[in-house]
């Protein structure tokens, strides 16, 4: 405030400047007051001489002059007096007006002061609002400090977090390259299942056509054996007739060689003719009971092939029991969502730290209400196992197909719990 | 994401029941609800020539609701109340989707016996999952009650209770003459059966139990020098075992109970240091300028756990349970923690956290080294597991210091009955 002390430095001296001025016409007031009381003292003085005095004329004529002249002297110096009282009045007057103005600018001057005064009390207060501004600036700063510190371990905290969230997406992506990869493995596992599929088939037609093959080179054995036996036969045939022959040779050269032994012959050849006859008799006797028999065989194998026709019958029904059961299984699988909602919702689950896995088979009425539900598989937690069949039991009836011709296929069926991975 | 999952593994299924005629519909189910378990607890029918008042089945209820893991229906819901095997009716019991049923009856049997019988139902299977028969006195009913309470939940959830543990708690008062009497009480872990072991004109600090839950040691705060005692509770003989120069304190019990970690200043500064009970010698565990107390054994007796202002603020250190060991901090988080000791299976600390709001009962999870608050109030002290790990309790400060059970997940609190007075400190320990 340098500016400030100059003022009041100014203030100070003009207030100096105005005491002088009084003094000064203090001092010219008095010197009047002064001057009119020893005038009017002279005035008395001086008549006073004159009363006293009885001597010549000239002496009084001197006398008087010398009194003229000091009357002269007198005058004048009254005159010179009131010259300079007038002088003095002057002066008063100016020094009055000097005054009236000094008095002017002392209090244009106080005014001034005033308002500085007021200014700087206002500065003041001012500066202490700013103090305190200041002081609140820096409980503020301290505040924001404190604040940024606060921020600093939230930062870290976050940071941390952020890192934490980081692993967690790492470990989401990897989950999902997982899920990825087991699809993968799924749809491989489903070509692969495809593929051996095919590979079945193949083989079953393989083994199809082996059986063909099979039963083609069975046929051709059995012709092979029929050939054979008939060949056997023909052989046997083409021997025996060439036996006869050679016997009829030896008998015809018998009988010319034995022309003696004709008529013994002749007995003989009766009877061996009737033998043969007999023998011809037994041959179709036999080729009867032959043809008798195939015509059995025949019957047999009109009974197997209906046998066979029967069984094909039955695997037919089958399939299209097989079939009935898939689309039964498949409406089924439409319900299987409600089912599971259902259950699990009744499912309290036990706050334990182990992983555990119950199977349990089901078995239902027609409208759904739950028979039956045992375990075929258990955790090991008695706690456990019971849990998952109360949480059946509450659940039941379950939401199955309303349509009761799927009912045979649907009766059974099982869960599979496992404890949520927490 | 398991709906996508079940579904290929139906279809997966599906295609192997062609190929199999006899395979069977398989669902998976890996969700439930998480909720308490609904059970009735029915009134115990009492026989006429039994006068007294005894407390019965209301044990068993208030013990199992406690827990936080049952949903124990109110009486006035109950269809019937009955009290033999052949009245129950199972339907009415499944009407109002109750899945377990207590039923209950208690008989003279002479002048001061009495013969309490107990059967647990499985509702939806209708059989019996146990019966018992007890003889009770007067004096021993709440513990038959506690042994029924604990057998229910044991054969429910497959896991161990804490109905049959003990607490010792802190706890001082102004008598009439004007002086604060401090003592050191024992009671069931629902504050029944309370009896004082102990009475003194100086504070009684840190009560620990021995593992085998037979003696406790705490520190008694000295006008010079706080001392450590061994008290047994059943006898009340107790002697000192630790006075060393300076302060002795936060006194805490081996897992085996061969040793005592404590604080003791003896070098100015407070430091953790070891016991052998046998031999009375010690070994530092720390040795730094600045303060290091409340140590904690880790269950496997591997470790310990103390507080130190070494960092910024009170926080919690761990350090191998020998000499010359490095020292690790462990909590992160928070203006101050502080109180530090283990859960059972170790992979936790129950500790007093500040997060800005006061103090307030946490757990630390050691290995992702999180906080979570569980109290709801935030002028928490003592903070302790119990015995089987599942449940929580704490002092409650402020004007009215009481104890509070909690369970784990935070959800079912309630006040434990204590000696009048402030309660300044509790222990958890089973039954002896």
């Amino acid at each position: 405030m340098p500016d400030r002390t100059h003022k009041s430095f100014g203030i100070k001296s003009a207030f100096l400047a105005v005491g002088v001025h009084a003094a000064i016409a203090l001092a010219v007031g008095v010197n009047i007051i002064f001057e009119n009381v020893l005038d009017s003292s002279a005035t008395s003085s001086s008549v006073q001489p004159i009363q006293a005095r009885a001597v010549t004329e000239e002496a009084i004529n001197a006398e008087l002059e010398l009194i003229r002249q000091r009357e002269e002297q007198e005058r004048l110096r009254i005159l010179e007096q009131n010259k300079q009282l007038e002088q003095t009045r002057k002066e008063q007057q100016e020094a009055e007006q000097q005054l009236a103005l000094i008095e002017a600018r002392r209090e244009a001057e106080e005014k001034r002061i005033r308002e500085a005064e007021q200014a700087r009390l206002a500065q003041e207060d001012e500066l202490r609002a700013l103090e305190d501004v200041k002081k609140r600036q820096q409980e503020d700063l301290a505040a924001i400090e404190k604040e940024q510190s606060l921020i600093q371990t939230e930062i870290e905290k976050l940071e941390l977090e952020k890192q934490e969230r980081a692993k967690a997406t790492e470990e989401l992506e990897n989950l999902q390259k997982e899920k990825i990869r087991l699809k993968q493995e799924l749809e491989q596992l489903e070509i692969a299942k495809r593929e051996r599929l095919q590979v079945e088939e193949l083989r079953r037609e393989q083994q199809r056509k082996e059986e063909e093959r099979r039963l083609a080179a069975a046929e051709l054995e059995k012709k092979e054996k029929e050939r054979l036996a008939a060949a056997k036969l023909e052989k046997e045939r083409k021997e025996k007739e060439r036996l006869a022959a050679a016997k009829l040779e030896k008998e015809r050269k018998e009988k010319e060689r034995l022309a003696a032994a004709k008529l013994e012959k002749e007995r003989k050849e009766k009877e061996r003719l009737a033998a043969i006859e007999k023998k011809k008799q037994q041959e179709r006797e036999a080729q009867e009971k032959k043809r008798k028999a195939e015509q059995a065989r025949l019957a047999e194998l009109a009974k197997a092939q209906e046998v066979e026709r029967k069984k094909e019958e039955e695997v037919r029904q089958q399939r299209i029991a097989e079939q009935q059961r898939k689309k039964a299984i498949s409406e089924f699988s439409e319900y299987i969502p409600a089912i599971r909602n259902k259950v699990k919702n009744e499912w309290t689950v036990l706050d334990v730290s182990e992983s555990f896995k119950t199977t349990v088979l089901v078995k239902i009425d027609v409208s759904g209400e739950v028979k039956s539900a045992t375990v075929t598989n258990s955790s090991g937690s008695d706690e456990f196992d019971r849990s998952v069949t109360i949480a059946i039991l509450k659940a039941s009836p379950l939401p199955i197909p309303p349509d009761p011709e799927f009912y045979n296929y649907i009766q059974e069926f099982q869960f599979s719990f496992s404890n949520p991975s927490s | 994401m398991p709906n996508a999952a079940s579904k290929i593994l139906l279809m997966i299924i599906l295609l192997l029941a062609g190929a199999h005629v006899h395979a069977v519909v398989t669902i998976e189910i890996d969700q439930g609800v998480k909720r308490g378990i609904p059970i009735a607890i029915v009134p115990f029918g009492i026989s006429d020539d039994i006068d007294q008042e005894l407390e019965l089945d209301e044990v068993i209820r208030s013990d199992l609701s406690r827990t936080g893991r049952f949903d124990v229906l109110n009486v006035d819901k109950f269809l019937q109340s009955p009290t033999k095997v052949e009245d129950v009716d199972f339907a009415d019991w499944k009407l109002i989707s109750v899945d377990y049923l207590v039923i209950g009856s208690i008989e003279r049997v002479d002048e001061s016996n009495f013969r309490i019988e107990t059967r647990l139902f499985n509702v939806f299977n209708e059989k019996q999952i146990f019966g018992s028969q007890f003889i009770a006195t007067t004096s021993s009913d709440r513990k038959v009650m506690h042994q029924i309470a604990n057998e229910v939940y044991e054969r429910i959830t497959g896991t161990k209770s804490s109905f049959h543990t003990r607490i010792a708690y802190t706890v001082a008062s102004v008598t009439s003459e004007n002086k604060t009497e401090h003592r050191l009480v024992v009671a069931d872990y629902d504050g029944k059966n309370a009896t004082v072991i102990l009475k003194t004109d100086s504070p009684i600090l840190s009560p620990s139990w021995s593992p085998d839950s037979e003696k406790i040691t705490y520190s008694i705060l000295g006008r010079d020098q706080s001392k450590i005692w061994v008290q047994e509770v059943s006898s009340g003989n107790r002697q000192i075992v630790a006075e060393f120069k300076g302060q002795n304190r936060s006194p805490s019990w081996s897992p085996d109970g061969t040793r005592l970690a404590f604080a003791n200043s003896r070098d100015g500064n407070s430091d953790i240091f070891i016991l052998t009970l046998a031999t009375r010698e010690i070994i530092q565990l720390t040795t730094d300028r600045q303060i290091d107390t409340e140590p904690a054994w880790s269950p496997d007796a591997d470790y310990i756990v103390f507080t130190s202002n070494r960092g910024k603020g009170a926080q919690i250190y761990k350090v191998r349970a020998k000499e010359n060991q490095q020292i690790e901090r462990l909590t992160i988080y928070g203006k101050s923690n502080s109180r530090a000791s283990y859960s059972p299976t170790g992979k936790q600390l129950i500790l007093i956290t500040d997060q800005g709001t006061g103090n307030q009962v946490g757990i630390f999870d050691i290995e992702s080294k999180s906080i979570s608050v569980v109290s709801s109030t935030s002028i928490d002290d003592s903070a302790v597991y119990s015995p089987n790990g599942e449940m929580l309790m704490y002092v409650v400060e402020g004007r009215d210091r009481h104890i509070k059970i909690l369970s784990p997940d935070g959800r079912i609190q309630s006040r434990v009955e204590t000696l009048e007075g402030a309660v300044n400190q509790v222990a958890w320990s089973w039954d002896s």
